[in-house]
Order: C-alpha cells, then structure tokens, then sequence
C-alpha cells in the first residue's frame, strides 16, 4: 500500500480538510482565522508567507491556510500530502477602490485547474464599517454568477470584529465540503 | 471490500524524467474527471432509469457501460457517494420485487438478479460496502427472502470463477450476502422471524432457527471460497454470530475455527479456509462485544500464535495481515478502553466557541468533549497509572513489532496501526518501551522493511499523542538517518518508501505537536528535509519533504526565511529533477547559507557517487552551481575531498568525483577565484594518475573516457597550469579517445580538443601545429572508420593557425572524404557526415579568421574563395545525391541533412566577400542587383546564377523527397537564404516567384505534406526549376508511404487541373523523360519515376498531348525496353508492364511496338509476371481493337483467357506464338525480354552507381 493511500484514508477517517483563506491583503483573512481560534484580533499585522491553524468543527478538523495577499501564493495550493477542498476568499467590502482588482485576481485563481474541485466561500467582510457594500451588491461587482456551472460557490456578509457571519459562512463550507468528500452519516 | 481492504497499490517508483511528469499528469485527469462528472452522472441515471423500469437488464450492454462509467471513479469515489441514495435503493427493490413476484424457486429470477447484481456489485468496489449497505432495504421480512435467494445461487454455483465473474453469479453472491449482513442486525429475536417455525412450537430452545443454519451453512462454506465472498461472508458471520441471541452458536463456531485453524494442511482449498477462517475471527473480535469474547481469547490466541510461526504464514502475506489485525484485536479486548491521562494533547480550538452566540444558529452541544480534552494539555509529564497488563497482551505487542519487519507493506502498516491503537492503553511506562522497541527497527542490520514500519508506527504513534516531546531527543535522530536512507542493492538501490514515509513522520509531527513543541525539532529538521527536498533522485520524495517542511514552517509562524524556502521548492518547482538540482537547490542555498554545507556535503557523499549516471552528471553539475556561494570552502575542503576519490575503487565514485572535480575548478575560474599552484599541480596530474592506474578498464572504460574528456574541457577553460609533459600526455589522451568507436566518447573528446588546443597549444609555433594537422589528415583514410570519423571531427575544430598554411591541402582532402567510398567494405556514413560538416567547419574557420585578420594575402585569399565556389560546393552538391543505405535504412539521408546545412553556410561566405577577398562593404540591397546584373559579377566576384540555380534546385529537389525531416529542412533552409537579413545572396532566378510560394517569417512545419507539396509543384512553371522538382516528386509519388504518395499526387493533379493545363502537361513530359534518361538503371529513382508514369497515365495525364502523346510514348517506350530488360523487380516489372499497356492502347503507331513488346512478356521467367502481363493484353485488346483485327480478335481473347500463364513456361511460349500470329507480329524481331538469355545487343548505359545497394542491383541487371 503506497503511502498516499495511507494517507488518504487517515484524512477521510479524521476527517479533515484543508482549506485556503486568500484574498487581497488588508482584506480581513488573519484576522476572521484569529477571531474563530478565539486568539486577541486587536493586534494583528500583514501576513508575509501563510500560517497553518488546526481548528476543529463539529465532527471535522479544519486545516486552515491563512495565506498573507501580498505574496504569489502558488506554492500553496497544493502539496504532496493534501489538495485544496476549500477555498474562503475574503473581500473587505469597504475598500471599493479595490474591488476591480480583487475581482480580476478572484477570477485568476479560479482559472487554476488545481483549484478547480473546491468548494467556494466568498465573505464580504467589514459589514461592521458603515457604507460597506452588501453581500449582494459584492456579489455583483464580482460577477459571480459568471462562475463555470460546476463551481459550488455562496457569499456571506460578516465582521471579523464582531464575528457576525462567520458561523453562517463556514458552516456552509464545511457542509459543501462534505458532502462531496464524505458520505454524511 | 474496496474501502476496508484495498489492493495493494505498489507506488511505482521508476523515478525517471519520465516518470516524474506522470504524477502532475495524473492531477490532471483527476480534476478533468470532477469536472465532467456530473455530464456522466446523466448518462448514469439514465442507463439506471431504463433497467429499472423495465424491471431488470434488458441490454447487458448498459451493465457494460455502467461499470465502465465506475471504473474510472476507482479513486475518486468521494465524488460518487452523494449519488448513491439514487442508485442503490432503486436497484435492490427491483431485485426483492422481481423475487417475489417469480418466486424464490423459479431459474428465472437469477437470469434477473445477475446483472441487477453486477451494477451493485461495481458500485461496491468503487465506494466500499459501508457506504453502499446502508442504502440496502431492510426489513424483517427481506430476511427469508435474501436467505432463499442466496440458497438458489448457491445451489446453481457452476462453472470457473472465471465464468463467474462475467456471468454475474459472483456479484450475485457478494451482493445477497452484505445484504444479509444488515439483515441479520434486525432487533428481534430470530426464531420469531423464521416462519418454518411458526407451526413447531418452539420444541428446542437450544437448537437454532432453521433460518439460522442455512445462514451458518453457507457462510462457512464461503469462508473457503477463494473470491470476495470469503470476506463479505466473514462479515455477515461476525454479525450474526455477536448477536446476544447467537451465543450457542458462536461456541460451536469458535469450535469450528479452532479446527480449522490447528489443522496443519496444505492443501489449496484449505488455504482459503484457513483465512476465510482467521478474517471472520478479526472480524468478530472488532464487532463483538468483550464480554462474549473474553472466554474464547485463550484459545484463540493460542491459535493465531501458532499459526503465525508456521511456514503457512511466511507464504502468504494476505494471512500475516488478518493474523496482525486479529491478534491486535485480541489484545484490544483485554485491555480497558480509555483514554490515558498522559496523552499528548495539541491546542486546537473550535470553531463557533469564541463567536458570540446570538450570531450562530447552529447547535454545538456535540463539541463538548473536545473542549474539556483541551484542559488536560498541562499534563505532558507521565503519570504513572497502576495497570495490570496481561502477559497475552505483551506477546501480541512483540508480534505486532515484528510485524512492523514483515516484508509487506499491508503488514506492516497493519501492525503499525495495532501498535497505536494498543498503546493508546497502556500506562506511559509502557508506552516508553513500546517506543524503544519500534526505535529498534532503525538499526543498520534491519532490512529497509523494518526501517519503513517503524517510520509508520512512529507516525501513527504521534498521530495518536502517544509519543511524548520528551522522547524527541531519541526519535529525531533516528528520523533525520530515515531521511536519508539509500542502500545499494545490485545495480540499483533500495530505500525511496523509506524516505517518503520518514517525510510523513516530519509532517505528521508537525500536526500532531504544538508549535513551541516543535521549533527546535524543526531547526534539526530543516536542512535535512530540504537536502531531500532538492536532490532526492525521487519527485515523490522531494515532494514529500517540501510538504513536511511547509507544514511545520506553517504552524511555526516565524521560521528564519521559512515562506521564502517555502516558495522556492514548491510542489509545481519539484517536479523536475534538473530543475530541484539546479534551481531550487540553489535559491536556496542563496536566500540562507546554512543550508549550503549540507547540500554540498550531501552531494559530495550520496549523489557524485550514485548508482544513476545520469544523476552523477546532474549532481556535479549542481555541486558546481553552489560554488559561487563559498568559493573559498570549496577551493579548500571539497577539492580536497574529491581528488582522492578520483582513484577509488568504485566506478560510480570515480566517474562523479573525476567530473565533479572537473566542473568544481571551472566554476571557480568563472567566479574568478584563482586556484593556488600547488592546487594546479594536483589538478593537473589527476588524468595521468587515473591513465596510471588502468582506470579505463574493464566495463567502466567507456563513462571514464567520457568524464576525463570532460575534465580535460574544463580545466583548459579554466586554465589550469599544466607543464608540457602533461600537455602530451593530455593531447595523448583526446587523441586516444577521438578514434573510440563509441560516438559520445568522440563527441566528449573533440569538444575537449577544441577548448585544450585553445589553451594550451595556440601560439606555440608551426611545427608543433603541423605535426598534428597531418596526423588528423593522415587518418582521414584510415581503414579504422572511428579514426576516419574522429579525424575528421578533430580537423573541423582545429583553428586557423593550425589551417592556414597547408588550408588546400585540407580542403582537398575533406572534400574526397566526403566522397562515397569507393570499396564497399570501407563505407561509412557516419565519417562522410563527419567530413561534410568539417568541411564546412574549416570553411568558416579559414575565412572568418581571415575576414578579422587579414592572415591570408589577397592572392591567397582568391584562391581559397575559388577553391570554395568551385570546390568545396561541388562536393556538397554531390553529397546531396548520397542515398546510401544499409541495414541501418537511409543513412545517407545523415549526410544529406549535413550537406544541406553546409550549403546555406558556404553559400553566406561567397557571398559575403567582396571583389578584393574582403567583405563586401556595401550591403546591397535587393534592388540594386535587379538593376545592375551585368555589374554585380564585381560585388560578388565568387557566386553567380549557375551556382544559384544549382542551389536553389538541389534545395527544391530535397524539399520534395520522402523523408519529412530533410524536406522541412531543405525548406527552412531555402528559407534562410531567400530572406537572409545579413547576407543577400545574388542571381536567384525568379526570386519574386519563389518568394511568393515560400513567405517569409511563417514557422511551419514544411514537412508536413499536405502543407508543402501544393506550395512546390508551383515551381515545375519554371524550367530552370523544375526538372530538380520532378526528380524529387516522382520519389513520392511513386514511394510506398501511402499518405505520402496521396498528398503529392493530388498536389500534382491540382497544379495539371488548371486553364494552362496543356503546357504544363507537356513541359511535365520532358522533365519526366529527362529523369528517365538521366537516371537510367539505377533503381532508386526508376521505380517509383515508372510507378508515377502509371500513376499519371491512369489519370489520363500525357496521353492526350496531341503532337507530344506519341513523341512521349515512343521514348518511354525506348527506356523501357532498358530498364525492363534483365529485371527482377517485381514493382519495375508491374509498372513496365501496365505503361506498355496504356501505350499499346492508344491510337498510334507507336502502340504495335509496345504491343509486340508487351508479348514478350508473356513468356517471362517469372510466372507471376506471364500472368499479370496476360490480363494486361486481354484489356489492351478489349481496349484497341486495331491491334488484332476482327474475327482474330476472339480467338486471341479465348487463347489468353483459357491458357494458364502461371503454368508451364513451354505451353505459354507456342501460345505466345499463336498470339504473334494472329496480331501479325514477326517474333523474330521481338526483343528478347527475359532474363532467359544473357546475349544483349544493347550497350551498358551508364548507369549512375550511387552506392554498395545499387551495386549489387548492377550484379544482377545481367549484362
Ligand atoms: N472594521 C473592521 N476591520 C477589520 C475587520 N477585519 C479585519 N479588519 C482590519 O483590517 C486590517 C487587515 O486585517 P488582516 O487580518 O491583517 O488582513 P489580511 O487579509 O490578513 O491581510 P494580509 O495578511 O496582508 O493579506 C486590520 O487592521 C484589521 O483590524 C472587520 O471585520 N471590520
Ligand atoms: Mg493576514
């Protein structure tokens, strides 16, 4: 027996699952993985590289990739022992100078056929700030619905300050992700 | 069962280039298959819609398509699973309704269930039978049902397990009996179900339910069976047999298996039973509860001890497996089950607690538990627990670790997986010893099994929190020996899964400990992990590292340049093995110099001496690349440590420390570090020490001789002072190695010779120079062809001051060497390239050093310009028409290929040169020649139209040929030279047209037929041309390559197919008959030209030219007669024979010659030919009836229909001359056409003798 397959059963037995916090820098990413390990959000600076958090939910053990949005992030989306079967993008919906840019690089990334299986979570973050945009209207701005058909996607709206949202998201993440990788018993 | 058994899937680990690209590849289709599943899942539910409201198959086709559509999700089953509710259910309920509704007794219903069964039974091996049972109908009444069916099955069993399995009765099986293994969970007691005993009052409380027993009764009939049902029916036992209600019938079957396996048999069928028998035990003792087992545990035991010292179990790994998971088990049962106290517990929170509730909807009582574990993280330190470990439970803890040894990866991971589980309960104390027993495994004496066990337990043992972060100290180093291991086995060597799953023990320890746990086991960690990352010869282990790297750098947060590390070797970077080498390797021996000692160490000691040669070469290529990052380091210590190794014993050793010393020194003189002289004298003797020991003897001669030719390359680039005894001994050596018969040995050695001369010899004076110029002519004609072609190699590198004074001489020489060889035993094609291409080499060398110098006088000069138009181009030209071929096929198309490239390149330097030999000051511009042509003769002194329409010709001839790579060459070449930008080369008759058809830039592939042969027919408008275009047509046209031969023809047909078809057509006639003419008797060309003759008189070309038709046949007619005569070339003579034919229909004259000639045929030696040539005369008469005139007509048809020509040669001689008589044709002026006679009135024709093939043709022709 090889020992991928190894592997690959221990992952599905423990169910775990990797998933890959990305977005523009500034976007809120580092701060939503603190707020949900229960760590102080109040100091938080730009991630260089990536930080790896083991947070479990429910019956699943989240591997979570906080990866920092200034730095080409190829060399994360897969390694060896596991693939990407989440992927959390993070906008910070009170940034509207960015949001040209942060569709364009959304879309890039979802050309990577690697990617390609995994399961979509796109949250409007900063709701908290007043005139953020609505999940709604990020959805458009992104243009979403132009998403290849087989792409399991949803946007929720939150705050890594208050946490608002963040249940909701991950909860449908976690789901998706299952329901695709083990048989819900 | 797929999920719980699977197949041992053997990683392969080839590990060459190739195989490294594989892996991405098969990433790919993996997601191409997500992708499209869901367009699959409609095929599927469609073909599933079809059966199942026709109530059972009616196609087995669908069942076909069905399991292939499955097949393919062999590994991705997960992406099937959430589509199982609607295919399983739908499927089982046609079978428990077709059941009933014909009756359990009935033949029919198997014909149904089978391929019912087959489409389960494939979902079953994709997804594992825990998924798919659930989805199995269940209720009470089924129970009967399914035992009734299963009984029919049964019964019917027949037949090869091969038949089986197509048939649909194997899947049958499986699927009743896991249907049966949920049925017998129902919750009541099973005598209430069992309807035979309704009427019977319960008579014996101790005796079973009939039901019962029929189950028993088949199931361990199955348990011998040699199929999965042996397994399913372990299943279904353990189930039934743990019920509370079973307990008689558990003793009596833990009877039975004692039996069974105390029995010391070797029989085949018993070997089944034996582990039918050992897998329904596993399976019982991981259902059943301990209580129930508790009192058979002894025996059982006992059992399973013995067994697995028998020689039974050493044969069969499939039985050491179920063995270790039922001993494991065993000692399960014996122990309490909780969890220890001393665990290690990481800190991992959970997601939702820290989020204020009045956001969240979701209920999380269930993550409780977890939360309360976390409070134990304080309690690494052992706590020593009182516990009474039984004695069985030691004994079985020893099996498993020597299960770690087994040689059988099932095994071992098997026992790994027994050893965590059992040292999850046992006190830390014993855990420690569990621990320094697997760290014994990791000892030199272990074999590379054991080695891989205990890296799989160590895993699983962290995994689990069961290996403490005081034990790191022991474990890491024996991790790091892991890392590394590599054990030569033969040829090759042993240890890649080793290393593979030591990188799992890195990343595994990376999840399983808290970071601060970590961080110094990282900094240990580190420059091993990346050492694998970068040169492991495997991509998987490369990968492997990276991984385990990247995930501890993750969870570190601030390792020292861990993300730039991190972002250097990743997955995609990896998958090459020169770039890890070459690239990666050193960004990061750049970004942190830590790294590089390791690296270099590691390259030094593992990699310069690999078994892999190609590896040898690629990791001195690498140490190489890591010297700019410490020159000094390795001016000092690994020159020290390489240049004894290039005397060891080992051929693999010597051969990388002799080129990694070579390669070292070079970087160091690029990096413009200055060797000390004592270092330069050691340097120096390295190649006179190894010829001193005989190193070139013996089966590594041939790599040593490479690598000193390579060293020598070096360390003249570098510089290296050596004194004039070495010079000779090195010049000695290249020489040496120039005449090696071995080509890359050559090669290695004139590529040496180039950069030593330049070092070491230039300027030395004439007589030393001289003296080896004449040594390389000399040997151009010696008989040794690896001298010939070595010589020839050398001379083409020589420099100008080695050229210059004798460059006639040189040129002279080169060029007869280019020259077919005119003894047969001395051809060599190989040496005539050789030549061609040092030809031209010297070419360039004697005008190019001229061109900057001025070392030739003016008079000089001219006459080596003469000497290159008249000359050296000739010569070219001529190797153009090298078609010599041998066992090898077409190698002279090698020395056409060398001649084509040769001609661009001397055409650039006679037309470069201006009138006083210098280089023509004015670049002209192509305006200025059209205007001025009778002037230019002054600007291009050395080239003019001959010369131009020759080349662009024999380019045109090449472009059209058979073989695709000369035609994309002649092409791209021809190319060049009309677009030249530095050179304008002059004279090109219709430039403009040629331009046209051959557009500039455009990067085409030109030998792709279809493509190029439209744009070249073009060229057959310009009677310069187009005699060199039909030559090489007709070699494709007439060719055997069937596509070939399409796309030319009807290039051809096209190009006739137009208004000013009438010209064409008849200018084709003359350049078709010139080539006739031109090539007589030489086969090569004249087989296919007549093969094309046909081709076109059958397309009606050529015979309606009015004047010219009968002019064209007549001298087709005259050719004929030579070429045919004496002939044994069935082709030729087939043609031959089919263009008399067309001739002597045709309503002139000239058809009664070809008539009378066609006869002659009839009586050839041949008989296949008598009969071809009979069928041709009977349409030529059908066709023309002026040829025999009426009332003869019939008697001839009769006489040709009715005479068997194949026969005797004697009957169809007086029938040919019944014939004769009729069509009025005197035979006595027949030519003689067969080869029965050797008297020829005609003369030799001068036949073009291209080559040994045609030699031997000439033998043959009969003259
Ligand atoms: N008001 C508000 N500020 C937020 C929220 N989430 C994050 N921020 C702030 O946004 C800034 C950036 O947050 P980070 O978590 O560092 O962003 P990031 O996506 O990890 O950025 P990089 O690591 O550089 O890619 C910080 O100053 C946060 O305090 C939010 O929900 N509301
Ligand atoms: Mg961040």
């Amino acid at each position: 027996m090889g020992l991928l397959s190894i592997i690959r059963k221990i992952k599905r037995k423990e169910k775990e699952m990797r998933i890959l916090m990305v977005g523009l820098d500034n976007s809120g990413k580092t701060t939503i993985v603190m707020k949900i390990n229960g760590e102080d959000t109040s100091i938080i600076s730009p991630t260089l590289g990536f930080n790896i958090k083991t947070i479990s939910y429910q019956k699943y053990t989240l591997n979570i990739w906080d990866v920092g949005g200034q730095k080409t992030i190829r060399s994360y989306w897969r390694n060896y022992f596991e693939q990407t079967d989440g992927l959390v993008w993070v906008v910070d919906s009170s940034d509207l100078r960015r949001l040209d840019d942060c569709k364009y690089e959304l879309h890039n990334l979802l050309k990577e056929e690697r990617l390609s299986g995994a399961s979509l979570l796109i949250l409007a973050n900063k709701q908290d700030i007043e005139g953020s945009l609505s999940p709604d209207e990020i959805a458009k701005v992104l243009d979403l619905e132009a998403m290849d058909n087989s792409r399991h996607w949803r946007i929720v709206g939150c705050s890594a300050y208050t946490g608002e949202g963040l249940l909701e998201g991950f909860d449908w993440l976690v789901q998706d992700i299952a329901s695709r990788i083990y048989m819900l018993d | 069962m797929a999920s719980d058994n699977v197949a041992p899937e053997e990683v392969v680990r080839n590990g060459g280039e190739g195989g490294e690209v594989e892996d991405d590849e098969r990433d790919t289709c993996h997601i191409v298959l997500q992708r499209y599943f869901l367009r699959e899942w409609k095929i599927l539910k469609s073909l599933l819609d079809d059966v199942i409201s026709a109530g059972g198959v009616v196609e087995l086709s669908a069942v076909h398509k069905i399991r292939s559509i499955m097949d393919r999700y062999q590994e991705q089953s997960q992406l099937l699973e959430p589509y199982l509710e609607h295919i399983v259910p739908p499927l089982m309920f046609t079978i428990r309704s077709k059941a009933i509704e014909l009756g359990v007794t009935s033949d029919e219903i198997l014909q149904v269930i089978k391929p019912l069964c087959i489409v389960i039974y494939s979902v079953v091996t994709v997804c594992g039978y825990k998924a798919v049972i659930k989805f199995f109908p269940h209720q009470v009444s089924d129970l009967e049902l399914a035992v009734s069916l299963l009984e029919k099955c049964h019964d019917k069993d027949s037949g090869t397990s091969l038949r089986e399995e197509s048939t649909g009765e194997m899947e049958a099986k499986c699927v009743i009996l896991l249907w049966l293994s949920i049925l017998v969970l129902i919750p009541f007691d099973l005598s209430s179900v069992d309807t035979s005993m309704a009427d019977v009052n319960n008579l014996d409380k101790d005796k079973l339910p009939p039901l019962v027993q029929r189950i028993l009764s088949f199931s361990t009939d199955y348990l011998s069976s040699s199929g999965p049902m042996r397994t399913i029916a372990g299943l279904l036992l353990s189930r039934l047999l743990t019920r509370p209600d079973m307990s008689n019938a558990f003793s009596s079957f833990t009877d039975w298996t004692h039996e069974v396996l105390s029995s010391k048999s070797n029989d085949i069928v018993d070997h089944f039973r034996l582990l039918g028998a050992t897998e329904s035990l596993a399976a019982i003792f991981k259902t059943g509860s301990p209580r129930l087992l508790v009192n058979v545990v002894p025996t059982i035991w006992n059992d399973a001890s013995s067994l697995m010292k028998s020689n039974t179990a050493t044969r069969s790994p499939l039985l050491r497996k179920y063995l270790a998971k039922l001993t494991q088990r065993i000692a399960l049962t014996c122990l309490p089950s909780r969890s220890p106290s001393w665990r290690y517990v990481g800190k991992t929170s959970t997601l939702g607690e820290h989020i204020p509730s009045n956001f969240s909807k979701i209920d999380q009582g269930t993550d409780a538990s977890k939360v309360s574990l976390n409070l134990n993280q304080d309690e690494y330190c052992p706590q020593e627990e009182d516990m009474d470990v039984p004695e069985i439970v030691e004994e079985i803890i020893e099996v498993l670790l020597s299960g770690l040894r087994d040689t059988d990866t099932v095994v071992r991971w098997s026992a790994a997986k027994g050893i965590g589980r059992i040292t999850s309960r046992l006190t830390s104390t014993l855990a420690d010893e569990v621990l320094a027993s697997v760290l014994e495994l990791f000892s030199p004496s272990e074999g590379d099994g054991s080695w891989h066990g205990g890296c799989l337990s160590l895993a699983e043992l962290a995994r689990r929190g069961l290996l403490l972060p005081f034990n790191f100290s022991k474990v890491v180093p024996v991790v790091v020996k892991a890392l590394h291991y590599d054990v030569r086995r033969g040829p090759h060597s042993v240890g890649s899964h080793v290393r593979d799953a030591a990188a799992y023990v890195c990343w595994a320890f990376g999840r399983a400990y808290y970071h601060t746990d970590m961080r110094s086991v990282l900094e240990q960690l580190a420059p091993h992990l990346l050492t694998v990352a970068c040169y492991d010869r495997e991509v998987n282990c490369r990968r492997a590292a990276a991984a385990a790297f990247q995930e501890n750098v993750g969870r570190q947060g601030n390792f020292p340049l861990g993300i730039d590390i991190v972002n250097t070797a990743d997955y995609f970077a990896l998958s090459s093995r020169v770039n890890s080498y070459l690239h990666v390797a050193v960004g990061i021996a750049k970004l942190d110099d830590n790294y590089l000692y390791p690296f270099a160490d590691e390259l030094l000691h593992s990699k310069i001496s690999h078994w892999d040669k190609g590896l040898r070469e690629l990791a001195t290529n690498a140490l190489s690349a890591l010297v700019k990052f410490n020159a000094e380091y390795f001016a000092d210590v690994v020159l020290e440590k390489l240049i004894p190794l290039t005397l060891s014993t080992d051929l693999c050793m010597r051969h990388g420390a002799t080129l990694a010393l070579g390669e070292v020194v070079l970087a160091l003189h690029e990096f413009g570090y200055l060797l000390p002289i004592d270092k330069q004298k050691q340097v120096s003797g390295i190649v006179p020490a190894i010829e001193k020991a005989r190193l070139y003897r013996g089966k590594g001669g041939e790599i040593m001789r490479s690598a000193v030719s390579r060293f020598i390359e070096c360390i003249s680039m570098a510089h290296v002072n050596v004194t004039e005894k070495i010079k000779r001994s090195l010049l000695d050596t290249l020489n040496e190695n120039l005449k090696h018969p071995n080509s890359q040995i050559q090669c290695a050695a004139v590529e040496a010779l180039k950069h030593f001369i330049h070092a070491y010899l230039v300027g030395l004076g004439n007589k030393n120079n001289s003296g080896i110029l004449a040594k390389y002519l000399e040997q151009l004609s010696d008989a040794n062809v690896a001298s010939r072609r070595g010589s020839a190699l050398a001379i083409g590198i020589l420099p100008f001051e080695f050229l210059a004074n004798q460059w006639k001489d040189v040129l002279l020489k080169l060029c007869s060497s280019t020259e077919i060889e005119n003894d047969p035993n001395d051809r060599d094609a190989e040496s005539r390239v050789n030549a061609v291409k040092a030809l031209v080499a010297v070419c360039h060398t004697l005008t190019e050093a001229n061109e900057h110098s001025g070392s030739f006088s003016g008079e000089d000069s001219a006459m080596l310009f003469e000497f290159l138009k008249n000359e050296v181009m000739q010569s070219l030209f001529k190797a153009l028409d090298d078609y010599s071929v041998d066992k090898r096929g077409d190698v002279g198309s090698w020395v056409r290929e060398a001649a084509i490239v040769g001609l661009e390149s001397c055409t650039y330097i006679l037309c470069r040169i201006g009138p006083l030999g210098l280089p023509s000051q004015s670049q002209c511009t192509p305006e200025s020649h059209k205007e001025v042509n009778n002037t230019v003769n002054e600007v291009h002194p050395y080239f003019d139209g001959t010369l131009a329409v020759t080349l662009v010709g024999s380019l045109v001839k090449q472009a059209t040929e058979k073989m695709n790579k000369i035609r994309d060459l002649a092409a791209k070449v021809l190319q060049r030279i009309l677009y030249n930008n530095t050179v304008f080369v002059p004279f090109i008759a219709f430039r403009e047209i040629l331009e046209e058809i051959i557009p500039q830039g455009a990067d085409v592939d030109w030998g792709e037929p279809a493509f190029s042969y439209p744009l070249f027919v073009q060229l057959l408008q310009l009677s310069c041309y187009s005699k060199y275009v039909m030559s090489g047509l007709v070699i494709s046209i007439g060719g055997l390559q069937d596509s070939l031969r399409k796309a030319s023809l009807n290039a051809l047909l096209d190009y006739l197919h137009v208004k000013e078809a009438k010209d064409r057509e008849i200018s084709l006639s003359e350049d078709v008959l010139w080539i006739l003419e031109n090539y007589r008797r030489c086969d090569r060309v004249m087989i296919p030209s007549l093969k094309t003759v046909e081709i076109l008189f059958s397309k009606k070309i050529f015979l309606n030219m009015e004047a010219q038709t009968p002019i064209f046949c007549s001298r087709i007619l005259e050719s004929l007669i030579v070429e045919l005569k004496g002939s044994k070339d069935f082709s030729k003579l087939y043609s031959g024979i089919a263009i008399l034919g067309f001739i002597a229909s045709i309503l002139d004259p000239v058809n009664k010659r070809a008539f009378t000639h066609l006869l002659t045929f009839l009586t050839h030696r041949y008989p296949k030919i008598r009969k071809a040539t009979a069928e041709q005369v009977y349409l030529v008469l059908l066709e023309n009836g002026s040829l025999v005139a009426e009332p003869k007509s019939d008697k001839a048809l009769e006489i040709i229909a009715e005479t068997c020509w194949e026969g005797d040669l004697d009957e169809a001689k007086s029938k040919k001359l019944e014939l004769c008589e009729l069509a009025g044709v005197d035979f006595s002026q027949l030519p003689k056409a067969s080869s029965e006679t050797k008297k020829s009135s005609i003369q030799r024709p001068a036949t073009v003798d291209e080559n040994a093939s045609y030699s031997s043709l000439v033998d043959s022709a009969g003259f």
